[in-house]
């Protein structure tokens, strides 16, 4: 059924093939010219050249920036989730051991050293990188020193107010660098 | 040149600032260790080397009250100039030192 009804569109394609090719041929304003001119053909060429030669590397550059903006993107999340979940630890309770402080906060700064100096390679200008720097510093002040520590254990209770504002304050941070990084692209 | 890796001698997860806060802490640190290696680097007159890397990391407090009451203990310059820092996993922990050491002049 299906090979029979294939039959009959090819016909109609062929029938239709064949008006236009027949219209096509009547049509008087069709000059084809046998003569070359040379000054418009080597303009033609040049054009052709500058073309391809804007696509290629208009091409590379796409390429160079998508990889970049992967790369960064990648460092970027992996910095961002480890806040988030140390940031979730918080929540859940109003004590917490120094030793996971001190864990998180060594994670933190090798692996935002390691997206800072991407950026100072790549001679990405972006201010958000040292702000968020200096918000995690004062971040960790509030918790080893502002806040009361019995036993290496943090109570954070009273400091509460304070630690969330400036949890709000880095992940707005590490949106603006998210922004940043979305311009690579 | 005296050592002290601080992960092996001391602790691998320090403390807060002082005693209040818990074991381990900056002020014991001082007490029990940083004191006595730093004289005894001084009066052989070498440098002491102290290995931050291999711990669990440090709350800015405890770098903040030992290195704190070294300068107060022997001067500003002495205490910077002879101390040889290592800290390879964080280099800022270095300028911690620095900061803590030059506080009272801010």
């Amino acid at each position: 059924m299906r090979h029979k009804n294939s039959f009959w569109l090819n016909l109609i394609y062929f029938l239709f093939g064949c008006l236009i090719t027949y219209w096509t041929c009547q049509y008087s304003y069709f000059n084809i010219d046998n003569t070359i001119n040379i000054s418009e053909t080597l303009i033609a060429i040049l054009t052709l050249i500058v073309g391809i030669f804007i696509a290629v590397s208009l091409q590379k550059r796409q390429n160079k920036n998508q990889n970049l903006y992967n790369f960064l993107a990648v460092k970027l999340d992996d910095l961002w989730n480890r806040y988030n979940s140390f940031d979730q630890q918080l929540n859940y309770s109003q004590q917490i051991e120094v030793k996971q402080c001190t864990v998180f906060f060594k994670e933190f700064e090798v692996k935002y050293q390691s997206l800072k100096k991407l950026f100072s390679t790549f001679e990405i200008s972006d201010q958000n990188i040292d702000y968020l720097a200096n918000e995690m510093e004062a971040f960790e002040d509030i918790l080893f020193n502002e806040c009361s520590i019995s036993n290496n254990i943090i109570s954070y209770f009273m400091c509460l107010k304070k630690i969330n504002s400036k949890k709000e304050l880095i992940h707005e941070y590490f949106a603006h660098i998210l922004k940043r990084i979305n311009k690579i692209s | 040149m005296i050592e002290i890796n601080i992960a092996k001698d001391f602790a691998e997860t320090p403390g807060a600032r002082l005693y209040s806060d818990g074991p381990k802490s900056g002020q014991e640190f001082f007490d029990v260790m940083l004191k006595g290696k730093f004289s005894e680097a001084l009066e052989g007159k070498t440098k002491l080397k102290i290995i931050l890397d291999g711990t669990d990391g440090f709350p800015s407090s405890f770098l903040n009250e030992a290195f704190r009451r070294l300068a107060e203990t022997f001067g500003q310059d002495i205490a910077w100039n002879n101390l040889f820092l290592i800290s390879n996993e964080v280099p800022k922990y270095i300028q911690k030192i620095k900061e803590a050491i030059y506080e009272t002049q801010k």
